[in-house]
């Protein structure tokens, strides 16, 4: 069934959400409230139900050796249908013609493995006993979009034909692929006709051979997802001191370094600042750079969605260490006190990224902010 | 176990993907919803009437209903201006021609494709047409006197959407209240032929004309004779038959006939005629006179949430004198020149391009400093404002700093409202003008070999330009003359195609012109031939014969019509 509701006027400024209100100055009177009148509602669908999901999880815990080792190793497929899909109808059908539909099946599978050792150690060479206690877990997950209704499997990229969503994770991304940059005019006019293209200038893969760079050489070219994600956990305590150390990392997915829109470009924010890497632009003698010629004209539109702006999201974190002193008994009840502490803490002290890596912080690879490096000293009574 | 549920945590965030999105949707109440039978009143009818002309002002710089981009940009009268090419390059590709492709989508700095979004809204407008008309259809005439009027109002509406769409992409799917859902999904945009777009565009003008009174009380509607005008150009647009690569092959005489006689009949009306100054055309203090023959309303603290101004404009004000942003839509010196005139006060039509306009030497027109601000001159009208040359341009070494100034207004305007670094205007955007009218006629009878008639039509918008100095703070040397008589057809043509050039320069009209005629590969080689040596980010800019006198049909459109849609050639 049709149905109207009475909007009045939406946002007008920003690019994705214009006005669609229905208020007009039908008078000319230039202010005030104006007439207005009623948009066609979104589509209504009556056989919408709840998205559903099933999954399968099969995992062992164990701990062995009187509980020195332990650890639990989980396989899970998970997969849910009929998710909430807003589709994305042909411009002719008109307003109010999105609607929300149960849009196809993804695909989430993956594994997890915890292992650990805690243990007291009598070690020989220390007076005393030793705690180690180590702990280790990674996780590896794939997504993957087994089937999208007609209607919607066009809303996450792709060309609407032979190359769609189908198949790939949920978090692909879907553009252009840079081949590096042209180093000579014998390259240019040996590569595909490229509007463009010019010795310094980002070279664009005929994905379909047909010797014109056009709209049709975008393919999925990345995914978000983690090859996998681990942490190791470090505990060790002797006497008064404890030591604890927790490092984190990813291995694998892209992210994108929109910075490099500022760091590697004069063209694409002409009057900012300029970062360091354009001082080692592309030049006939400098042919090695991977940061195009300088121009203040970008006619190869290389700020187009494209493999350029995409790295390596892997890193490995030293998220926090830390060492504590805590004062035998004597000494605490002498001072009146219930307990005590004095402790040095770092967080994020260390960040490890492989070469190639651009981005200062592939965890957050378009913040302004970093996440913030924390030094604490700490001295802790209860009374 | 709380030791090791410590450490999973970092695994279970992964697993969290993807569960169920946007399911709150099942819960929520419907709002205040109206079925077809409830909104079928004579009230509420015109509520839809309102939500219609409304789209015409929803518009926005990435998809303007006052054409400057698409009008303006691929002409040759004006550069993208902006932060360089990639600060919005769909448009940049506009100056550049070969970069234009059916998927702008992967273009920066928005990564949407603009091509589509507008006419994806074009669409929108139409089907707030279409479901106005099927709600008149259901409704018991004894319910609705105005039934004829209103329809005509929304076919009015309607047609000038597809107007829109049909001077972008000549191929186009037409989509009336008559059609079902899956009739719509089975229509391709090459059911009807180019002359049979027209004449449904036309008809939809007749039957406006037909059913609408001659004046309407409300300054904003549609009137039979604003339908008449829109007729007059939908004609003159068809008489220039075009064959597949869009070549001009025969130029229809019965359509001109009619051209001139509607245009007859609404100058014989007496209910338009020209202002006694051409400045009060781009003037908030005179909109809706006797010059606007139909124009989009634009308003503020207007209850909307941030006035419904001019956001089609917002980027084109300078970046000094009163504003910061953005420095788009920057006249080009090709532009500026067309303007010098000679002894005799008549365009140098063969040497205006030879040297950059040079304020202490070259005679012009002075509809130039009603059109184009520049260093050393009064901004709009005010000699307190002088122009600051390239402190108020956005990047002067890409684009020079000259500054479009009709979609303008004064910075001090009460007229002028903003959100951000965007100032805008209640500043009307008008889309038919009444000289713009009378030039049609002049244009007609040329081509009807009567080019005798037209010289007074063509004399008096210059008498009129002469006589509208009195604002113009004598920034310039001034000199403006008429045409006694033109010895030719040719001459004749000449004068009248470069009196639209300078008489409705920047109003977004000039590149549809150049297509019309026939012309636009060779005006834009000229045109580009010296302007790249001024301007060379334009170095490689290629206009494409039997290409570029049409933008892509979308590739998204394409797509999404399971490939029925046919491509325009050579793209």
């Amino acid at each position: 069934m049709t149905t109207y509701v009475p909007r009045y006027a939406t946002q007008s400024l920003f690019t994705n959400e214009q006005d669609e209100g229905t208020a007009y100055d039908i008078t000319g009177s230039n202010s005030g409230t104006l007439p207005s009148g009623f948009v066609r509602a979104q589509t209504g669908n009556a056989d919408l139900k709840w998205e559903t999901s099933t999954q399968i999880n099969l995992g062992v815990d164990f701990e062995l050796f009187r509980n020195t080792v332990y650890g639990s190793f989980d396989w899970y497929e998970k997969e849910t249908r009929d998710i909430l899909t807003l589709t994305q109808p042909i411009a002719t059908l008109g307003e109010g013609a999105q609607k929300w539909v149960n849009g196809g099946t993804i695909e989430n599978a993956g594994v997890e493995l915890v292992l650990g050792y805690e243990k007291w150690i009598e070690t020989g060479l220390l007076e005393d006993e030793l705690l180690v206690d180590i702990n280790f877990n990674i996780s590896s997950t794939e997504n993957t979009v087994t089937t999208l209704p007609a209607d919607v499997v066009n809303s996450f990229g792709g060309n609407g034909q032979d190359k769609t969503i189908l198949g790939r994770s949920i978090n692909s991304v879907y553009g252009y692929v840079a081949d590096g940059i042209f180093q000579s005019q014998a390259e240019v006019e040996e590569h595909a006709v490229q509007s463009g293209a010019a010795p310094g200038r980002i070279r664009w893969q005929d994905l379909d051979a047909n010797g014109v760079i056009d709209e049709n050489d975008q393919d999925f070219f990345a995914d978000t997802d983690p090859d996998f994600i681990y942490g190791m956990n470090f505990t060790f305590k002797y006497k008064a001191w404890d030591f604890n150390m927790f490092w984190q990392g990813v291995k694998g997915g892209q992210i994108r370094n929109n910075w490099r829109l500022f760091t590697d470009f004069t063209s694409l924010n002409i009057g900012s600042n300029y970062g360091a890497r354009t001082l080692d632009a592309w030049t006939p003698e400098n042919a090695n750079s991977d940061v195009p010629a300088l121009t203040l004209i970008d006619n190869n539109g290389e700020g187009r969605q494209s493999s350029f702006f995409w790295e390596e999201g892997t890193y490995l974190k030293l998220r926090n260490i830390s060492v504590g002193y805590t004062p035998t008994l004597d000494f605490i009840e002498r001072m009146g006190l219930n307990d005590a502490r004095i402790y040095l803490q770092a967080q994020n002290l260390l960040t490890i990224t492989p070469d190639g890596t651009l981005s200062e912080d592939p965890e957050t690879p378009n913040e302004v902010f970093p996440v913030p490096r924390r030094i604490t000293f700490g001295l802790e009574f209860s009374f | 176990m709380n030791r090791i549920s410590k450490f999973l945590t970092s695994s279970l965030v992964a697993l969290s993907v993807a569960s169920c999105g946007g399911s709150g949707e099942l819960d929520s109440e419907p709002q205040a919803v109206l079925t077809e039978d409830q909104v079928a009143t004579t009230e509420n009818i015109d509520a839809l009437v309102i939500a219609t002309y409304s789209y015409l002002g929803n518009d926005h710089y990435t998809a303007p209903n006052y054409l400057w981009p698409t009008g303006n940009l691929r002409a040759g009268d004006a550069h993208k201006g902006g932060n360089g090419p990639s600060d919005i390059f769909a448009y940049h590709a506009l100056s550049m021609y070969e970069p234009l492709v059916p998927d702008m989508e992967s273009f920066p700095p928005d990564l949407i494709d603009l091509n589509n979004k507008k006419w994806t809204r074009n669409y929108t407008g139409i089907s707030r047409a279409n479901s106005a008309l099927n709600v008149i259809q259901d409704t018991p005439a004894d319910e609705l006197a105005t039934a004829d009027e209103k329809s005509a109002e929304l076919r009015f509406l309607r047609a000038v959407f597809y107007f829109d769409l049909k001077i972008h992409h000549k191929h186009i799917p037409w989509i009336d209240e008559t059609m079902t859902q899956e009739e719509i999904l089975a229509t391709t945009n090459r059911d009807l032929t180019d002359q049979q777009l027209w004449d449904k565009i036309a008809a939809d003008f007749r039957f406006a004309s037909n059913n609408l009174p001659a004046v309407q009380q409300d300054v904003g509607r549609a009137s039979s004779l604003s339908a008449k005008a829109y007729l007059a150009k939908t004609l003159l647009y068809q008489a220039y038959e075009q064959d597949e690569l869009h070549n001009v092959v025969n130029i229809n005489q019965q359509k001109l006939e009619e051209v001139v006689s509607l245009v007859d009949e609404i100058e014989a009306s007496g209910e338009y005629g020209l202002y006694d100054d051409y400045a009060e055309n781009f003037l908030a203090e005179f909109e809706n006179g006797r010059e606007s023959v139909f124009a989009i309303q634009r308003s503020l603290n207007d209850g909307s949430p941030d006035g419904r101004g001019t956001w089609s404009s917002a980027l084109n004000a300078p970046m000094s004198g009163g504003f910061g942003c953005c420095g788009f839509h920057v006249p080009t010196e090709n532009f500026v020149n067309a303007f010098k005139t000679d002894n005799s006060g008549l365009p140098r039509f063969s040497n205006f391009n030879e040297s950059v306009y040079n304020v202490a030497n070259d005679l012009v027109d002075p509809r130039l400093d009603h059109t184009v601000a520049m260093e050393g001159k009064p901004f709009k009208y005010d000699p307190e404002l002088i122009h600051g040359g390239d402190s108020w341009a956005r990047a002067p070494g890409i684009y020079g700093n000259y500054t479009g100034m009709k979609d303008l207004e004064h910075p001090d305007c009460d007229c002028r409202g903003e959100n951000g670094p965007f100032p805008i205007f209640s500043l009307n955007t008008v889309l038919v003008r009444y000289a713009d009218v009378l030039l049609w006629k002049a244009e007609a009878l040329i081509e009807l070999d009567r080019w005798e008639e037209a010289t007074p039509t063509i004399n008096r918008l210059r008498a009129r330009a002469a006589a509208s100095t009195g604002r113009l703070n004598e920034a310039s040397m001034y000199r403006i003359g008429t045409y006694d008589t033109f010895a030719n057809k040719t001459e004749a043509r000449q004068a009248l195609r470069w009196e639209r050039r300078v008489e409705l320069g920047l109003e977004g009209h000039r590149f549809f012109d150049l297509v019309r005629w026939g012309v636009a590969k060779e005006t834009i080689d000229e045109y580009l031939t010296t302007e790249r040596g001024r301007k060379p980010y334009l170095e490689d800019a290629a206009f494409t014969k039997n290409k570029h006198e049409y933008l892509p049909i979308p590739n998204q459109q394409i797509n999404l019509s399971g490939g029925i849609y046919v491509q325009n050639p050579g793209y």
